[in-house]
Formats: C-alpha cells, structure tokens, sequence
C-alpha cells in the first residue's frame, strides 16, 4: 500500500536528518530497520507461540457462551418420554452448531447469524441471517432451506407442534461474489 | 441429508480450507462458532499481535503470551458483534493494546521502582528472541522502547513494526491522526539517539 506523503519519513525528524549528520543517521536508521526485521522475523515459528495458539485454541473450545435448554418431544408428541414423567432437553448451543453446519453446506449461501427464542421451554422463533452467492436464485434458496432447517429441528427436538414454517424467518444480508463460506 | 435418526441429523462440519477465506468470511463464519475459520484467524494475524504485544510490555515473554491469549479469546467471545467499520487486523490489535494497557496498570500500580521495573532484562528461558542472531541489537531496541512513554511506544510499534498506516493506528488507539503524528515524531527522535548512543 502506498504511504500518503505525510507518512513518510518526516525530512526535519532527527530520525532522518540531512547534512553532515546523513552517514552517522544513515547507519542508525540501518541499525534500527536490521532490529526491527530481526524483531519481526522472530516469533512466528517460536515455540512459545506454538503454545499461545494451542492454549487459545483449548480456550476456545471449552467457552460455553449461554445457552437455554429447549424440551424435546417424544415420538408420539408427548413432552415426556416415559410413563414416569421423565422429560430431556437439548441446549440451544447444539441447536445453534448443528444449524450452523447444515447452512454450511453447500456454496450458495453462509450463516452470519443464527438466533433463537425461547418460550417456556419451547423453540418459538428461529431467526437465520445469511450471504448469499451472486446469480443464486434467493427464493428459491430460502424455500429449500426452510424444510431443511424444519427437518432437522424436528429431528433434534421431535414433533413439536409449535414448530411449523412461521418459526423459521431467513434474511439475505449481503450478496458476494463467488462462495460467501470462503469470500 | 437428513434422517429420521437423531444421531444422524449433525452435520459433519463442513472442511473448508480457509487458508484462501477472506477475513469478512472467516469473521462471518467465526461469528457463528465455526472454531476452524477463527483459528485462521488466529494464524493469519496472531503472529503480529504477540510481536506487539511483546514489544509493548517490555519484552516479557509471559506477560506477552498472558497479553495475547486474553486478547484473542475476547476476539472470539465478541467477534459476532464485530461490525466489520474497521479491518479485522484493526479490531484485533486494539484488543490487544487495551489488554496490555490493562496489563501495564497493574504493574504501574505495583509500589516498586518504575525504572527497575521498565528495564529488567528478561531472563533466556523467557526471552522468545533468544535464537536471534541480533539478540543485542534488539535488546537494545527493547531497552529503547520500554524508555518510551505508553503511546510513544505503541505508535511507534504499530508504525514501524506492524506498517498500519496513520489512520489505521488513530482507529486501534483510539486517539486523533494528529496525535498519532505527534507520537511518532518523538519516538522516532527518542530512539534514533538512544540508538545512535548504542551504535
């Protein structure tokens, strides 16, 4: 990137004088530049900061952010799952990466949000924000993709009769040229 | 695709090489807890941050290392939020510089010697550059920096090291252009004559 004029080397800073003092700044400025590319070749292939990443990396993975338990049906649309009244739930959390990898899937199209709502231990709204690829037929895209996200929500959660198509709004942001999961 | 079978209905995440991703991609992707797009992050601009932040706390490795680490898990804690008005690389380096600011409050706070404090020599074990041919040279340079004051120093670094421009250092310290001018005229004159000196 070219610097704008200003950005350059100020001629009346002392870190770049003129005249007599040229050679003496000259081999100093030499001196500083060799540091600072001995600085700035220095870390990347470090051991130290091998361990930074595994230990951000670790971190990462173990973060749970929040996260609302959502009750699942039985087969039968009951929500227990037994004669003794035993309910389960699933975590919002694996309802969120699960959507997020079926929206993952193919290069029309890539999630930039994914939000859920709650009611009383029931998925009531599934709001879905995505990218996606110029020349996709959009309409067309969002009518696929609503019965695959309802699918999969009736597969994790059962039949749950407030799950219909009005749980599912998706919203097309932005528009990119070429695969949104990679552009 | 999808099954009757719950234990079927994962999707298995879906590999995608983001070593080409661009950075609204891989901050698209990380927003949405994709933890393999955010360690291409991780590797495209982690390097630079640690150097930063290195360099910024005095060359102590493990406050570095401490700098670094919290500075990118809040990155992943709050990348859905990040609304993409400044480049990725920008937000990245102001979460460092105000962890490390964070940092150098604490320690400011310590009831020690400043001084003492600004120019203990990190041992070897600590020291990531020991395997550095020009181990004095940038020994030297550290001593330098750490005689800077804060903003001196982080101008200086963000300039020089990383080669953000005015605009791009005004957005990661959060201070005006002409101030960013300002300290990077005294830092340069302040570490072309303590270099000079060493020379």
């Amino acid at each position: 990137m070219a610097l704008e004029p200003d950005e350059r080397r100020d001629p009346r800073d002392p870190a770049s004088p003129s005249g007599a003092e040229t050679r003496s700044s000259d081999t100093t400025d030499a001196l500083i530049a060799r540091a600072v590319e001995a600085v700035r070749s220095a870390p990347e292939d470090d051991a130290s900061w091998r361990e930074i990443t595994t230990n951000v990396l670790d971190r990462v993975r173990r973060l749970m952010g929040p996260s609302e338990p959502v009750l699942v049906h039985a087969a039968d649309g009951a929500t227990t799952q037994d004669d003794e009244g035993s309910r389960t739930y699933l975590s919002t959390r694996v309802l969120v990466a699960a959507l997020r990898r079926l929206l993952q899937q193919a290069p029309t199209h890539a999630p930039t949000g994914i939000d859920l709502t709650v009611d009383g231990e029931r998925l009531v709204d599934v709001e879905l924000r995505l990218v996606g690829a110029y020349g996709t037929d959009l309409r067309a895209l969002a009518d696929r993709l609503h019965v695959e996200v309802l699918a999969l929500l009736r597969d994790l959660l059962g039949p749950d009769p407030q799950l219909g198509a009005s749980t599912v709004s998706i919203c097309f942001e932005d528009i990119v040229d070429g695969d949104p999961r990679t552009v | 695709m999808i099954t009757g079978n719950r234990a079927d209905v994962s999707f298995p995440e879906p590999g995608l090489d983001y070593a080409e991703a661009t950075d609204a991609a891989l901050v698209r992707a990380a927003g949405v807890g994709d933890d393999a797009a955010f360690a291409e992050i991780v590797r495209r601009y982690g390097p630079g941050m640690h150097r930063y932040a290195l360099r910024l706390v005095g060359g102590r490795d493990a406050d570095a290392a401490e700098v670094t680490q919290d500075a990118l898990v809040s990155a992943w804690k709050s990348v859905g939020s990040f609304t993409g008005q400044s480049a990725l690389r920008t937000w990245l380096f102001r979460i460092v510089h105000r962890r490390a600011a964070d940092l150098h409050r604490r320690r400011t706070a310590v009831p020690i010697d400043d001084q003492l404090l600004s120019h203990l020599v990190p041992s070897l074990q600590e020291n990531a550059l020991q395997n550095v041919l020009d181990e004095e040279l940038v020994q030297a340079l550290q001593d330098c920096l750490d005689e800077l004051p804060w903003n001196q120093r982080a101008v200086w670094l963000l300039r020089e090291l990383e080669h953000m421009s005015y605009d791009e250092i005004a957005t990661t310290l959060a201070i005006p252009v002409g101030s960013v001018r300002g300290h990077l005229h005294r830092g340069r004159r302040t570490i072309a004559e303590r270099m000079a000196r060493w020379r």
